[in-house]
């Protein structure tokens, strides 16, 4: 009994050790990023703040998030000739996968500045993986409009426009009554589910790989992960569904359309153009809208597939010469723009 | 079917029972050849026919060498598998590389050849069974060994499985006889065997695959990168290349120990080598020891005075570093090292040291080595003149990095570990787990790490060997 027992013991010494030392090494030298979540009674789920990652997918980035819970340096709110622009969206904005010195945010920043001489520009990156129109619309409500912007870009694609599932824990747009509403209405259950995962995972960077393990098997089956080609010789590949062309805005799109303040600006982020139904509403109201679908084709033509990642040979988010690309454009946008309604931006 | 991928874990699961319950040894080897062309053909099963093509050959070839005593037909006979066995290699490896280097040299002196550039696909591992299908013929040439009369165990010898893509590159004189008993491994080989598949996965996967994500990904942008960041991927890719390398090495050694066999030791620790010369005896052992004994002292060796010496050193080097890959940056690297030697030579005029290194005094001498190795990496990882170039020109164009202290603590972190197992494999063996006494210990040590690799798997594609793209 004794010898068995202290089999045990010497067998769990060897493993939690040996994990010590794996979790010790991988922490170091950044193999698996940190748990990039956390959640907050006023925004939902928000990036944690102050942190430092290095962050691997189809590509490799570097970033760091501030003390304000967003990636980028801390802002300004106060000098007078402070201009913030705000870029709300899902992950194409969010853009953990460059390092952020080629992040088209900072390419519109230096731009505007050596445009504008004697204003300063920050270009506020508010980007969540998952965001759609809905999310957008409420986390400026709890978040972006502290830093007071001066024009606030939505990127969105026509699957930024379905909103019958949204993102868990995620702010969001709700009607009460008339009025339009950005609410962290959430199951309590589920918040504290969450926040504990969250602080288990922020303990241990190998627990962080289980984490991740878990999430390839949300985007995989494990059939295929497992058994590879052998797999694909047996299952055929699933064909990829082709958006409605017939689509109609549901009210509640509509309603935040209608809402949105007057420095809002749309963008289309996707190579393919906006629904006509949206597009219809959105030229309707008014509404400053810029298409990149144009930009993504001429690339295309160009033979630079702006999803493509030569190094990992994936496709995924827009690449560094599309980060480059959509910045210098994005850049002459702003100048029109901001040279157009000078009186209000350039106080 | 790369050693760091669950199919082949599958395969081994399906493979080792199997052969564990044949009760002839003809069963055993033909079962054992059947799954070395399976893995084989995994990549692509017309693979298989130029692996059958250089088995048939070399066997036939050999035979006949052996039968006969005219040293012209002997001649002759080496000769005709060289032709085909190099022939083949240097068709798929080489074909390209020389006719764009003719298109490029023609059209820089003012003149005009049409592209005759073929779209080949290498196939995987060629070098590596060329050069052993190869020495079984110089071998039985030069009397050393006498030819097998059975087609099955030569089959086994030229694609068994474990070692067939990346080495080791095995000697007919060790591998043969061992094919023709009964396969049947010792419980210290099972052992030794798991233990080798861990710490190689644990090398291969842990510490080549996640340097190498970070070296590919510099190398594969140049131009958006600081200078302190490439010199960072210059050092990482040694250390990938050495943990991809050792790492699937071991995890051959591993895999053949539970069948029964033994492979040579292909890396003993090459980083704390004090001296270039000492780095290539710990090297890539079975390719530095292949072009001693089938390149260098065919050549002459340093039997045909001092000169000739240091220039069959260089044609070795030279050639040596053209085996790895069809590119003149394989050919300067390999030039470089062959200059470190020469220069090493010439300097210490045959005293070499072969002690295990156990002394302080002796760790300047191991970074310096280090750094001449590191440098030698540069060119091997560019693959293009042009990128080499634009290294050069951001190192010497010094830009400073908002990222500096990550990517030292990165380098930091890599080095650590690879050295601390470096010191310890030195001193206690491949094996090292296994001294502990405790047989739980050592359970629990091996299966932590296997379980952390294979999480890392799991959630990340797994990189290729790293010779496979050249």
């Amino acid at each position: 009994m004794i010898k068995t027992l202290k089999h045990i013991a010497l067998f769990l010494i060897a493993t939690i050790l040996t994990l010590l030392i794996c979790e010790l090494f991988v922490n170091n030298a950044k193999i698996v990023e940190a748990s990039l979540g956390k959640y907050y009674d006023d925004i939902g789920k928000g990036l944690p703040n102050n942190l430092e990652t290095v962050f691997f997918n189809e590509g490799m980035g570097i970033f760091r998030t501030n003390h304000s819970r967003f990636i980028g340096d801390e802002v300004d709110t106060t000098s007078k000739h402070h201009i913030n622009i705000a870029l709300v969206g899902d992950s194409f904005v969010e853009s953990f996968q460059i390092f952020q010195r080629d992040y088209f945010g900072n390419i519109i920043e230096k731009r505007l500045n050596e445009r504008f001489e004697g204003y300063t520009f920050d270009i506020l990156n508010f980007g969540r993986a998952g965001f759609n129109i809905s999310h957008n619309y409420a986390y400026q409500r709890l978040l972006v409009d502290k830093f007071k912007p001066d024009l606030v870009l939505y990127f969105v694609s026509n699957g930024d426009l379905h909103l019958e599932k949204l993102s868990p824990l995620y702010p969001y747009a709700k009607e009460v009554n008339d009025s339009l509403v950005a609410s962290i209405e959430f199951d309590q259950e589920e918040i504290d589910r969450y926040k504990y995962v969250q602080d288990v995972l922020s303990k241990s960077i190998l627990l962080n790989m289980l984490k991740n393990a878990k999430h390839t098997t949300d985007k995989r089956p494990v059939p295929s992960i497992i058994f590879g080609k052998v797999y694909d010789w047996f299952v055929p590949e699933k064909k990829p569904v082709i958006p409605d062309p017939n689509y109609k805005p549901l009210p509640i799109v509509n309603k935040i359309l209608t809402h949105l303040d007057n420095n809002v600006i749309i963008i289309n982020r996707d190579y393919a153009p906006f629904y006509k139904a949206f597009q219809d509403e959105v030229n309707r109201l008014g509404i400053t809208n810029w298409d990149t679908s144009n930009l993504m084709d001429s690339l295309y033509n160009l033979g630079k597939d702006p999803y493509y990642w030569k190094v990992t040979k994936t496709n995924g988010h827009w690449n560094q010469e599309m980060h480059k690309d959509i910045g210098e454009y994005l850049s002459k946008k702003l100048i029109q723009k901001i040279e157009q309604d000078s009186t209000i931006i350039l106080r | 079917m790369l050693f760091n991928s669950f199919i082949f874990l599958i395969f081994l699961a399906v493979v080792l029972p199997i052969f564990y319950l044949l009760p002839k040894k003809t069963y055993k080897n033909i079962f054992l050849l059947v799954a070395s062309y399976f893995f084989y053909g995994y990549w692509d099963w017309r693979f298989c026919l130029l692996l059958l093509l250089s088995t048939v050959v070399d066997y036939y070839i050999g035979l006949k060498i052996h039968k006969t005593d005219d040293e012209k037909k002997r001649k002759y006979l080496l000769y005709a598998s060289l032709g085909i066995n190099l022939g083949i290699l240097g068709f798929f490896k080489y074909f390209n590389f020389f006719v764009d280097s003719f298109q490029s040299m023609v059209n820089n002196f003012g003149g005009h050849v049409d592209s005759l550039h073929l779209n080949i696909i290498l196939p995987v591992g060629i070098s590596f069974y060329t050069f052993q299908t190869l020495s079984y013929t110089f071998d039985i040439y030069r009397k050393k060994l006498e030819p097998t009369d059975n087609l099955i165990d030569f089959a086994l010898f030229v694609s068994f499985f474990p070692q067939l893509v990346a080495g080791p590159i095995e000697r007919a004189k060790d591998l043969l006889p061992q094919l023709y008993k009964k396969l049947s491994p010792t419980k210290d080989q099972l052992k030794e065997g798991a233990t080798l598949i861990v710490l190689g996965l644990f090398r291969k996967v842990m510490i080549g695959d996640t340097a190498g994500r970070i070296v590919d990904h510099i190398f594969g942008n140049l131009h958006l990168y600081k200078s302190i960041e490439i010199i960072a991927a210059v050092l990482l890719f040694g250390i990938q290349i050495y943990a991809d390398f050792s790492g699937y090495s071991k995890i051959a050694r591993g895999t053949a120990k539970l069948l029964g066999i033994e492979l040579m030791i292909n890396f003993e620790q090459p980083y704390l080598s004090r001296n270039i010369t000492e780095f290539w005896r710990r090297w890539h052992i079975s390719l530095s020891s292949w072009l001693k004994d089938y390149l260098y002292i065919t050549l002459g060796g340093n039997r045909k005075g001092e000169a000739r010496t240091y220039a069959n050193l260089m044609i070795t080097m030279l050639l040596g570093g053209l085996w790895h890959g069809a590119s003149w940056n394989f050919v300067i690297w390999g030039g470089l090292h062959g200059i470190y030697l020469a220069v090493h030579k010439f300097l210490n005029k045959g005293k070499t040291e072969y002690d295990p290194i156990t002394r302080l005094k002796d760790i300047p001498k191991v970074i310096i080595t280090y750094a001449l190795v590191a440098f030698t990496w540069l060119f091997f990882r560019a693959t293009s003149w042009e990128s080499t170039k634009l290294i050069f020109s951001s190192i010497f164009d010094w830009q400073t990095s908002e990222y500096t202290h990550i990517f030292v603590q990165i380098l930091i972190s890599y080095f650590v570990l690879n050295f601390t197992m470096d010191i310890i494999e030195n001193r206690f063996g491949h094996t090292f787990v296994l001294r502990f006494k405790s047989n739980s210990v050592q359970l629990g040590i091996l299966l932590s790490l296997f379980v952390v690799t294979l999480i890392y798997i799991f959630q990340s594609k797994p990189l290729p060997f790293i010779y496979f793209q050249f």
